[in-house]
């Protein structure tokens, strides 16, 4: 939630001069659809490079596969993909359920059904999943920048144009005798 | 005491909102694709309609014009001159500022130097008689004319190259 606040205060940088130097903006409508372009065209800038790493896999993990010419291929697989880089326990057999039906007692440590391996063969499997991790959660973290400028955006809706007269009293004004009785 | 337990409670909103969380950036990481699409597809119209690439709306560029304009005004105020008036005066005279630049450079050298002969002499603990070095007197002792040889008429010079005339033989 901090993270979300902290970037949606990032958008007062964005659009603070045509608001508050040059007062270009200066009704409701206008700023809320100022604001909103202003949104997308950041989160345009901001998730390029994520989404040009995520197509860059893509397109590596479509020439592989045509000119493999191996339609079948999964590049997270244990043996021929990013899996086998990962660790994997078996947990099978670790609770051993009594005879009666009663709650099973933890009997074993999980075994070790894989160990990672690095074979130079999987390079494909390996570019094309850590380019779609990378790319995946970076890409994340611009769509979360943009719900957190959104949430700024409606905030700022109602602080900015605030007409409230909570807090007014007519007799605090400090208007001189002479010009008040020419008001 | 109070902070404590306001910590705890906020914790304790996040992780129920969390879920509200993940769902909405969910549906934010859809909808982010397609507005990836629409922007790219304007950007690709612009491109191809010669158009220069730039993610600035109306309102920034209005607001960038009249923040250069503010400042032009300003630098005027400043020097009186306007932008056409200080081009005027660079191709009447080019090196003005040039000269007035290496002026200023020989002032300040001028008065660095006396500052430092000041300086010197301030620190010198006793004289020092600096007008004859001797250290270095044999270096530059004068050097005697060159005495041409005496002209016997023979035209014998010693470092004249001497040629070879065969005696006269029996044969």
């Amino acid at each position: 939630m901090r993270v979300t606040n902290y970037q949606g205060r990032l958008l007062d940088r964005e659009i603070s001069d045509p608001i508050r130097k040059c007062k270009i903006v200066r009704e409701q409508k206008h700023f809320m659809k100022y604001a909103v372009k202003k949104n997308k065209v950041l989160f345009f800038k901001q998730s390029a490079i994520p989404i040009l790493i995520i197509t860059v896999g893509i397109l590596i993990l479509l020439l592989y596969i045509i000119i493999g010419d191996n339609w079948g291929y999964n590049p997270w697989n244990m043996e021929t993909g990013f899996g086998s880089l990962l660790i994997t326990w078996d947990f099978s057999t670790i609770i051993q359920v009594n005879p009666g039906g009663s709650a099973g007692v933890l009997v074993n440590w999980p075994q070790v059904s894989h160990s990672p391996t690095f074979d130079i063969r999987n390079w494909c499997g390996y570019i094309v999943c850590i380019s779609w991790l990378v790319g995946g959660f970076w890409y994340l973290y611009c769509v979360q920048g943009m719900m957190g400028r959104t949430l700024r955006i409606l905030h700022l809706k109602k602080t900015m144009f605030d007409k409230s007269l909570e807090n007014y009293n007519v007799n605090d004004d400090d208007i001189p005798l002479d010009q008040y009785k020419q008001q | 005491m109070g902070a404590i337990f306001k910590g705890i409670g906020k914790g304790l909103l996040n992780i129920v909102l969390i879920p509200a969380f993940l769902v909405g950036l969910a549906f934010s990481a859809i909808a982010g694709i397609g507005i990836f699409l629409l922007e790219l597809f304007k950007q690709l119209g612009r491109f191809f309609t010669g158009k220069p690439l730039s993610c600035d709306l109306p309102e920034d560029i209005k607001a960038k014009e009249m923040i250069a304009a503010a400042q032009k005004q300003r630098e005027e105020q400043l020097t009186g001159k306007s932008d056409v008036e200080i081009v005027q005066a660079e191709i009447a005279d080019p090196i003005a500022s040039y000269r007035d630049f290496a002026r200023e450079a020989a002032q300040a050298r001028a008065i660095e130097s006396k500052e430092d002969v000041d300086f010197m002499l301030d620190d010198v603990p006793f004289e020092i008689d600096i007008s004859v070095d001797r250290r270095h007197q044999n270096d530059y002792r004068e050097i005697p004319p060159a005495q041409e040889p005496a002209n016997n008429g023979n035209n014998s010079d010693s470092t004249a190259i001497e040629r070879y005339e065969p005696k006269g033989s029996k044969f």
